[in-house]
């Protein structure tokens, strides 16, 4: 299997790997409502988004230089969607 | 008097059952340095240290070893949480205390654990339930007032929250 093709299987997987996290997100995320739970969903959207980029610099519509900045950024944007979920993952005590 | 070793003695007066790292931190000492002022003030009988739940905390004189226990313990966010829904609503079910924190059953479970070998929370068995009280409510609520939760420790507790809900969640 040359570099190509074992490119496209890997992205043909990270897409349906990362579609099916953000599939089950969304169903926890209508059951539970809550803050954290759509800064998760958010965060694993971007892992999608992530594959998204991966197939649009295969095709050649990306350069490869935008290619690294949009990965990392989406990188930053996942680290940052999780610190979110994690600061807003306390209910305040409900008072009596 | 030694001047770190004043400031450390204030720090410690100030944070009953801050913890090493947290001194540290705080004070913006090297570990070294602490070390040998937290043995000095130890040898001197102006603090008492230690271990609780695999740390060493520090305290100033004048707190029992019931209260040192439940002063590291309520350091931590859910079990300050728990304690203070407790002192709330009296009584409650191991479910409904999850059920109000929006924690899983595992987090209550793991803190409960801890305050009741510390005799903070009891435990009563009824109709093949269990309800959980505070054990010793008036002085709880004073030392969950002087309890202080730094930052850090918080983060970690709401990290534990999020990933025991979202296992529950696809349990």
């Amino acid at each position: 299997m040359g570099t190509g093709s074992l490119l496209l299987s890997t992205l043909a997987l990270a897409t349906v790997g990362s579609a099916s996290l953000v599939a089950l997100a969304l169903v926890a995320l209508g059951r539970r409502r809550s803050l954290s739970y759509l800064l998760v969903t958010l965060a694993l959207a971007t892992l999608f988004a992530r594959a998204g980029v991966g197939w649009l610099t295969a095709s050649h519509v990306l350069l490869p230089s935008t290619h690294h900045v949009a990965e990392h950024g989406l990188d930053a944007l996942t680290a940052l969607l999780l610190l979110g979920a994690i600061v807003t993952a306390r209910r305040e005590v409900p008072a009596t | 008097m030694n001047e770190t070793r004043q400031r450390i003695a204030e720090h410690v007066g100030a944070n009953p059952g801050v913890h090493f790292n947290g001194l540290v931190r705080a004070l913006d000492l090297a570990t070294g340095q602490v070390q040998y002022h937290v043995r000095r003030l130890r040898d001197e009988d102006r603090l008492v240290v230690e271990e609780c739940c695999g740390r060493t905390h520090y305290y100033p004189e004048g707190y029992d070893a019931w209260e040192r226990g439940a002063l590291a313990l309520l350091r931590r966010e859910t079990s300050a949480d728990v304690v203070a829904l407790l002192l709330a609503r009296g009584e409650q079910s191991p479910s409904t205390v999850a059920d109000e924190l929006d924690v899983a059953d595992s987090t209550v479970a793991y803190h409960v654990g801890r305050l009741v070998d510390h005799d903070v929370v009891e435990k009563r068995r009824e109709d093949g339930g269990v309800r959980l009280s505070a054990a010793r409510p008036a002085e709880t609520a004073e030392l969950l007032a002087a309890a202080h939760q730094p930052l850090p420790d918080r983060l970690v507790d709401r990290f534990v929250r999020l990933v025991d809900r979202l296992l529950e969640e696809s349990a």
